[in-house]
């Protein structure tokens, strides 16, 4: 299980807290999908999820643990952001961008074409990338996955087939997915369950939340 | 009042790969678009920088790299891309799509002022001000920069800046993204009530959703090529009123409608 | 936009070739610096050879740039000159390009303190009037030909290590650089694979740029008297004897020395500038 417990992050020692006191749970294979609007502190928490950012307090944990991952290994929870081209180095060749997750597994057929690995990420479309960036994910063989609005920027067919092979993936991989997004029929269509960002913290001593 | 014509308009990047080689890298491949005054034209389609080359081209805003082809008729006058910046601002203004389009190191109220100045306006701090209030913005919003602001409120600075003065074709790119449901609403209705007052507005998006209500016709583009011009009313069901399988592929795929795929072999 | 076409026809054909005339400038202005070192070190004997029945000659056949007080041939002390100027100039940019990518690369990979201390030196040394402090250190160590190239090395990395930080900072902070350490790359590997490849360009660019500033420097330092030892014919050199004898008449002594000067620096920042359109990611397809 993925967990996060009492976790609260903010900028700065002087900021507001973007974060307070959240706690959310995911089972592995569970699609649990995260609704709020924009600008709330949903992208926040799935950095903070990932291991990109650290909580300073609470806890997050990954089958019981802190993710702790050695030097070298990826985190068990990988994350694929909301646009595809900042997302990659553009002086990379998409198969680099690909190696940096695993030198040596093949990426998925299905995700990945074959004529796409030896372009660079101007080069193909913004919904050819977004599945580079879902292929580089899952070949860290994550646990868990955020995906953060890894939709928003896409048309309603590209989107709904980078959601179909995400879900298959997770499926059969018994990966546990965040779905953050501020399109609530699209959590519905994906997700088991759908948790409003207000349910985060319900039970948490809002007045904390004010910096001293 | 202004009426916009787009023909087969066809725009291509010649890039240079390793040294000397270079190539053409195909941008638009044939879009066509019609706006009269008082309509709202929704261009809906693949996301990415298609849409977006159209507003650029119209308004001759491409680089100096760029091949173009087609014509652009504004008001019955073929403008050839040299032209296009007459119209610029003036007749045609750009509703960007990002606050990347703002000066980052100039407050936000001098931008207006200068937008209100541009366009004509007789006391452009008055303007400024009252544009920003008109939607909900503080005066304490023009002492900042755009870094500052969040993305909603970014957003209806752009808007404010575009509608400062009376232009008479709005392209207005990608203005929804980012903004809560009631912002995103009051951003269409404003367009609405422009296109109601003899405005035209080529609506850029790819939430279709979000568009329908208040367009008059939805043009659909897909690889860059207009495939199909539908009614919004079509956009309903099943989508067996929609003509064009592409639509129809489109209107299934949408969340609300089960996040359908067409067959293999049905659409590309 | 997924497929793209490698035949350039018809209209695309009409677009000029930029790319291909930025390059010519850039080898034709390489050429002829080479051609000046060559010259320039050919010249080291004749530049020395004086001729006290010679002396103070106009320009003319045998002596194109003139002779000296001391009947040296001007146009050998000029290349000779130059080349040591060109010498001196690459040395110092070279050391000063290596100060601001070292500094740059750990203030934006540190942060913090590191960030802030070299910020606050970048800022010092550009307060500081840039002349007075290049005087003062080439004071301060002797003067002479190492003393010229410390001073001005020293004196040229802040505006570099400016652009270097910035473009670093963009870099470190960029999302892909976030994944690339949650799939668990480490600080070495993503300096190698991400930082530098995005750094490579700005800094020849950049380095090619100050060339023009250490020349000059060299050559006013020395002109002060406090450069190249005054037996090595350096263009500030040649410029300071030629003090004395111009309001006699003599202008082939400075005019065309420091003319030459002119040309080189403009040919360096010529290659610089050209350099810079092919990095720049605004300017690299035009």
């Amino acid at each position: 299980m993925l967990l996060l417990d009492g976790v609260r992050f903010r900028y700065g020692p002087r900021s507001p807290w973007v974060v307070a006191g959240a706690r959310l749970a995911v089972e592995p294979g569970e699609i649990v999908g995260l609704h709020g609007p924009s600008g709330v502190g949903k992208s926040t928490l799935g950095r903070l999820a990932a291991g990109l950012l650290t909580p300073e307090a609470g806890r997050i944990e990954v089958d019981g643990r802190p993710p702790r991952p050695a030097p070298g290994r990826p985190h068990p929870v990988q994350l694929v952001l909301q646009h595809p081209q900042h997302a990659v180095d553009p002086r990379w060749t998409i198969r680099e961008v690909l190696a940096e997750a695993d030198r040596n597994a093949a990426p998925d057929p299905e995700l990945v074409a074959e004529h796409w690995l030896d372009r660079y990420p101007h080069e193909v479309s913004g919904g050819e990338l977004q599945r580079v960036n879902l292929a580089r994910a899952l070949l860290a063989r994550p646990r868990y996955l955020v995906a953060d609005e890894i939709s928003a920027s896409l048309d309603a067919l590209t989107q709904a087939r980078i959601w179909y092979l995400l879900l298959d993936r997770a499926r059969s991989e018994r990966i546990g997915v965040l779905a953050i997004s501020h399109d609530r029929a699209l959590l519905d269509a994906v997700a088991s369950r759908v948790v409003g960002w207000a349910e985060l913290f319900r039970g948490v001593d809002q007045s904390a939340a004010v910096p001293a | 009042m202004t009426r916009l014509q787009i023909e087969d308009l066809t725009v291509s990047f010649v890039q240079y790969e390793r040294g000397l080689r270079r190539r053409v890298v195909p941008g638009l491949a044939g879009m066509d678009l019609d706006v009269a005054p008082g309509e709202v034209v929704a261009l809906v389609g693949a996301s990415g920088a298609g849409k977006s080359l159209l507003a650029h081209a119209v308004l001759g805003l491409l680089p100096p790299n760029a091949v173009e082809s087609g014509r652009v008729v504004v008001d019955g006058f073929e403008a050839a891309p040299a032209d296009r910046r007459r119209f610029a601002g003036r007749d045609v203004v750009l509703l960007p799509q990002s606050v990347t389009y703002l000066d980052p190191v100039a407050p936000v109220g001098r931008q207006i002022r200068r937008a209100a100045r541009l366009a004509g306006l007789a006391d452009p701090a008055a303007a400024a001000a009252s544009a920003l209030h008109r939607r909900g913005l503080g005066a304490e919003v023009l002492g900042r920069y755009p870094h500052e602001l969040s993305g909603g409120m970014a957003r209806r600075v752009l808007v404010a800046m575009a509608l400062l003065g009376r232009p008479r074709i709005i392209i207005a790119d990608e203005p929804t993204p980012g903004l809560q449901q009631e912002s995103a609403e009051a951003v269409l209705d404003e367009l609405r009530a422009r296109a109601d007052d003899g405005c035209g507005v080529v609506l850029i998006t790819h939430d279709l959703v979000a568009a329908l209500p208040v367009s008059d016709r939805i043009v659909i583009c897909e690889e860059g090529r207009t495939v199909d011009v539908a009614a919004p009313q079509d956009f309903t069901g099943d989508g067996e009123r929609l003509r064009h399988p592409y639509t129809r592929a489109l209107w299934r795929a949408l969340p609300a409608n089960g996040l359908r795929l067409p067959a293999v072999g049905e659409v590309a | 936009m997924t497929t793209a076409e490698t035949v350039v026809s018809g209209a695309a054909l009409r677009l000029p070739d930029r790319r291909r005339r930025t390059l010519w400038w850039i080898a034709s202005a390489l050429v002829v610096v080479a051609a000046v070192v060559v010259a320039g070190t050919a010249a080291v004997d004749t530049a020395q050879a004086t001729s006290l029945t010679e002396r103070n000659l106009a320009p003319s056949w045998g002596h194109p740039f003139g002779t000296d007080r001391l009947g040296r041939d001007v146009l050998a002390r000029t290349l000779a000159g130059l080349r040591l100027s060109l010498v001196v100039g690459t040395l110092a940019a070279l050391v000063s390009a290596a100060i601001a990518v070292v500094l740059a690369c750990a203030a934006a990979v540190f942060g913090g303190i590191v960030d802030r201390i070299v910020c606050w030196l970048v800022d010092a040394f550009l307060a500081l009037p840039h002349l007075v402090l290049l005087i003062l250190l080439a004071f301060a160590l002797g003067g002479g030909t190492h003393a010229v190239v410390v001073a001005v090395a020293l004196t040229h990395w802040p505006t570099l290590t400016r652009v270097l930080r910035g473009q670093a900072r963009q870099v470190v902070g960029s999302d892909y650089v976030a994944i690339a350490r949650g799939l668990g790359s480490s600080a070495p590997a993503i300096a190698a694979g991400h930082l530098a490849r995005h750094l490579l360009g700005h800094v020849v660019v950049g380095t090619v740029l100050l060339f023009p500033h250490a020349i000059l420097h060299e050559a006013a330092l020395s002109f002060l008297g406090l450069g190249v030892d005054p037996a090595e014919p350096s263009i500030g050199v040649l410029l300071a004897e030629s003090m004395r004898y111009l309001t006699a008449g003599a202008w082939w002594l400075a005019l065309l020395p420091g003319l030459c000067l002119l040309i080189v620096v403009k040919l360096v920042d010529t290659i610089g500038e050209n350099a810079r359109a092919l990095v720049d990611p605004r300017s690299v397809h035009l």
